[in-house]
């Protein structure tokens, strides 16, 4: 037994090791693109607006949608901490929807064009304003107590380097919605009732899809003031939402739940793509490197937030061409404002890339903060034993199990900005695994576990290791087999162990835990025959094992 | 027997680490002194420092690759920044407009103690501030070599005491103990009916420019005179007026009235800017008061920004003035060899000369002029006034009243009816009547 778990665990760490090897190679093979473009090392605060009310474009069905409502939820999405909003009448607003919905069909051309009429001149009224000049260029300005300007007057004014950039710095998105549908119908679905009854039950099953998206412009203002808009990009996405209703729901309740749970998906998806636009990324200056830690400054009023991910980025000058490339990954791990100072330092940790490499400045890798995972696990010393399978007199089943080979798949929340501590995650896992039994009339077997828990990785050189503790049930199950309709034999169990991970490809971990179980009790089986049900503590099983888990590791 | 292996070991730990040391001093030696060159000047901070970005460079050694990638990752920008020093100091010292060495003397000088000029200890009094770090990375033959932009800030006058000290430049303690600080008079420039006096007292941008250039000149311990009080050469303007065929430049006449050896005349401009900001500009020259000759011409520009004139004047200036006195130290160098320099002005005062008389009477002049100076120059001669250029020996004429005594005795030597008077004199003029 001990050799047979010592084999498999020798055989999983190959696949690792050989797994790890592969990443030096894949690095070769698939080194980061290059960008010969000259970014910014400073992220430039910039400023949005937008009309009070999502375009609907759909016509038919418009009215199933408050389109005012709909941008409200938007609003609470996209508005992120990196922008500041230019806040504009409404009735410049309505008079811009008007005119959208007097044409057949819009183009950005056209959307160009009215915001051009309607918005740019107020925009530019705004960025006129004495006070809010002072106050954004004080945001971005970069304090240089050496220069002579602050040597003289211990202050800065405003140069017409510092308006060029603020003028600059306004965007404006038209979010519209191009589809619309709502269907609903009356199913029958299987209920659970107590422990171990299930009913059928008639319930209203309702699916709404929604299309849409965000044209995004830049206003435009020269020296000489003069104004004009340019197209940046088109943003899209599509959100399908379903869910069953009690029968006594009302169909308008039906209508605008999923409604708003779409919407609000949709705005959500939509200002995660806003964060992956160039022009909003969050970039900054590589202060300090020690091997894999960096000290950055990112200004945090821009809402960098801990396991941020960003890009470490290099300059390499080529005849005399300067360009920039990605040569590594990191996250950041500490934000000095936590720390209660005034500076606006954070720390990256290099998890992937080599360390050698000259990186200078960093942008941003949006990600939503979700991990999935899956991977096979290897499980033993747990005993199912035959004997604990006698019900009414018969034995279920007559083999002892012992082992098993599981997959799993697993999700991981990071709730490092809520408990300030980077690397901390809220975890989800499940694994499953059909069973052989002997003498068994024709059931299907299987073993099901489920947990969730929290894990925290730290992080050495490029290595991941991460402690975790979960809470879930162990499961074994055999459904409808000779005149049983089910046999369940479950325990609950507290599992805990640690991880290797390790980044193989940007946002791709490959990750190898051994973890341990423990019952919380002895295991219990709950029957049910055509005769009789009951439920009984095992004498001979248990639900308690060693797991070895060999799995991948995607960032979201 | 342990304590043989831990005494073996010990010394082996200490070999190593000498190692160690070693090889880092081996390293540092073999680094060549200065790699870089590439520096601009930002902008003047102050009358003494300059605000630069400098670019360095670092190029590891190692033999394989691999070490001198970490070579450069770990030393590679710490040794940028020391290169970017040195460029910095460098391009002051032999670039930009107003270089402080020049002459091919001065370069060979200065080539005779670079690579001991150029040491840490030395840039870093130079260097008083750098940034925490460079602004730019960039990577180098596939990270084999850095290259790291800086903004440093450093201290120009103490440069030019440390080439001073090495005997690279003209020591200014020397140039002053033979010649005497300059002084310098300040003046706007008019161009319409209004004279530049009056402008002064009552433009208060010409006012606070003055003030800035003062304050600037001062802190170089030139003498600097404002002339704002007019009353004090009234008189000798009246004599200057009736001398026939002096050019009418108020400015100069002014100059010429206060003995200052070199004048200085500015104008501020306003010009409208991107984001309707406001730039100034102020251009400054420097005229040698004698000759009135244009030594220096500059102009500096101030960023375009939003109200604060009279911070914008003062960013301007410091940009124009900083070339404008390098160049004003070269003439006075200049004039160490060629000599102090006077204005001698004569006027024969006896109307009832024969003309032989008279002709007589302008040789023996000449030829006093000529005995007593090094060089001279005519600028106006008619029959009875005699204007000219003298330079003569600083040690035997420090003032002129040493060479207005010369040229009375010479002038008796030759002349018996007639003497030499002094109608009025300043540090640079002497107006003299032969009656």
């Amino acid at each position: 037994m001990i050799a047979r778990n010592g084999l498999t665990f020798i055989v999983l760490s190959l696949i690792f090791i050989s797994a790890l090897q592969a990443e030096s190679k894949l690095s070769k093979l698939n080194p980061f693109s290059k960008d010969p473009r000259v970014e910014s090392r400073k992220y430039q605060r910039k400023s949005l607006s937008s009309p009070e009310a999502i375009i609907l474009l759909f016509g038919k069905q418009s009215g199933k949608v408050d389109p005012i409502s709909a941008k409200q939820i938007l609003n609470t999405h996209i508005e992120l901490k990196r922008f500041d909003k230019n806040a504009l009448p409404s009735i410049i607003s309505r008079k811009f929807e008007e005119k959208v919905y007097e044409k057949e069909t819009v183009s950005v051309d056209d959307f160009e064009t009215l915001i051009t009429e309607f918005y740019a001149g107020e925009i530019k009224k705004i960025l006129e304003n004495k006070d809010v000049q002072k106050k954004r260029i004080d945001q971005f300005k970069e304090k240089k107590v050496y220069t002579f300007e602050y040597g003289k007057g211990k202050s800065y004014s405003i140069t017409a380097d510092d308006l060029e950039l603020l003028f600059n710095s306004s965007f404006f998105y038209v979010p519209y919605f191009d589809t619309f549908n709502f269907n609903q119908k009356i199913i029958k679905k299987k209920v659970k009732k107590g422990d171990i009854k299930t009913e059928i039950k008639e319930m209203k099953k309702g699916e709404v899809t929604l299309s849409g998206g965000v044209v995004w412009y830049q206003i435009l203002i020269d020296g000489q003031k003069n104004v004009s808009v340019s197209f940046i990009t088109h943003t899209r996405d599509s959100i399908k939402e379903v869910r069953t209703f009690d029968m006594y729901t009302e169909d308008d309740v039906v209508q605008s739940s999923l409604t708003n749970e779409a919407i609000n998906q949709w705005s959500a998806n939509i200002a995660h793509k806003t964060k992956s636009i160039s022009q909003f990324k969050l970039v900054g200056r590589i202060e300090e490197s020690d091997n894999y830690d960096y000290k950055v400054t990112v200004p945090i009023n821009a809402g960098i937030q801990l396991n941020h991910y960003y890009w470490l980025m290099e300059e390499s000058e080529n005849q005399g061409t300067v360009s920039s490339k990605k040569v590594g990954l990191g996250f950041i791990n500490k934000i000095e404002a936590y720390a209660k100072t005034d500076s606006d330092y954070s720390y990256i940790k290099q998890v992937y890339g080599k360390k050698d490499a000259l990186s200078s400045w960093i942008k941003e890798e949006p990600t939503r903060g979700v991990d999935f995972r899956i991977g096979m696990i290897k499980k033993s010393g747990f005993e199912i034993d035959s004997n604990d399978s006698l019900v009414e007199g018969e034995f279920t089943f007559s083999n002892t199990i012992t082992d098993a080979w599981s997959l799993m798949i697993g999700a991981s929340l990071d709730i490092s900005p809520y408990v300030k501590k980077s690397q901390v995650y809220f975890d989800i896992d499940a694994s499953f695994n059909f069973v052989t039994l002997e003498d068994n009339e024709g059931g299907i077997p299987y073993m099901l576990d489920y947990y969730v828990g929290f894990h925290r990785a730290y992080w050495i050189k490029k290595f991941g290791i991460s402690p975790f503790l979960m809470m879930g049930q162990h499961i074994f199950y055999i459904d409808e087999a000779g005149t049983f309709t089910h046999f369940q034999m479950d325990n609950t169990t507290i599992k805990y162990g640690v991880s290797l991970e390790k980044m193989i490809k940007p946002r791709w971990l490959l990750e190898l835990s051994f973890y341990s179980t423990l019952g919380l009790g002895k295991p219990r089986v709950h029957y049910k025959t055509d005769f009789s049900s009951g439920d009984f503590k095992t004498d001979y099983s248990k639900l308690n094992w060693t797991g070895l888990t060999l799995g991948i590791k995607t960032i979201q | 027997m342990l304590k043989k292996y831990i005494c073996l070991l010990i010394l082996c730990c200490m070999f190593i680490g000498t190692e160690a040391v070693d090889a880092k001093k081996r390293k540092e030696k073999s680094r060549p002194v200065i790699v870089s060159r590439e520096a601009t000047i930002i902008e003047s901070v102050s009358s003494s420092e300059v605000y630069v970005e400098a670019v360095g460079i670092y190029n590891s050694t190692e033999k394989r690759r691999r070490r001198r990638k970490k070579d450069v990752k770990i030393y590679g920008k710490g040794y940028a920044i020391e290169d970017a020093k040195r460029a910095a100091v460098h391009y002051l010292i032999f670039n930009g407009t107003d270089p402080l060495v020049s002459r091919p003397d001065e370069i060979e000088r200065f080539n005779a103690i670079q690579e001991s000029f150029f040491k840490d200890e030395t840039v870093n009094e130079i260097v008083v501030y750098v940034e925490p770090t460079p602004h730019k990375i960039v990577s180098l033959d596939n990270g084999e070599g850095i290259k790291v932009y800086i903004n440093m800030k450093l201290n120009l006058s103490y440069l030019r005491q440390v080439l001073e000290e090495n005997l690279v430049v003209f020591s200014r303690e020397e140039l002053v103990e033979e010649l005497g600080y300059p002084q310098i008079m300040v003046i706007p420039r008019s161009s319409g009916s209004q004279s530049p006096v009056d402008i002064l007292k009552t433009d208060k941008t010409a006012q606070h420019a003055a003030g800035v250039i003062e304050s600037f000149l001062t802190s170089k311990q030139y003498d600097v005179v404002i002339p704002d009080q007019l009353q004090a050469v009234t008189e000798l303007a009246q004599s200057i007026k009736t001398i026939k065929g002096l050019k009418k430049d108020d400015v100069y006449e002014l100059a010429l009235q206060i003995g200052s050896d070199i004048y200085l005349d500015y104008t501020v401009n306003e010009a409208d800017s991107a984001y309707d900001t406001e730039q100034i500009s102020v251009t400054v020259r420097a005229y040698e008061t004698t000759t009135a000759k244009l030594l220096a011409s500059e102009t500096g520009y101030s960023k375009p920004r939003v109200g604060e004139k009279f911070v914008s004047i003062e960013e301007a200036l410091l940009g124009s003035l900083r070339n404008v006195t390098q160049r004003i130290i070269k003439y006075w160098e200049d004039d160490l060899y060629k000599g102090a320099q006077y204005k001698v002005i004569a006027h024969i005062k006896n109307d009832d000369l024969s003309e032989d008389k008279r002709e007589d009477v302008m040789d023996d002049y000449l030829d006093t002029i000529e005995d007593i100076s090094l060089h001279s120059r005519e600028n106006v001669s008619t029959d009875i006034t005699f204007d000219y250029i003298v330079w003569c020996d600083h040690e035997e004429f420090g003032s002129s009243r040493h060479l207005y005594k010369a040229i009375q005795k010479e002038f008796g030597k030759k002349q018996r009816k007639l003497e030499v008077r002094l109608t009025n004199r300043n540090r640079k003029l002497l107006l003299l009547e032969i009656r």
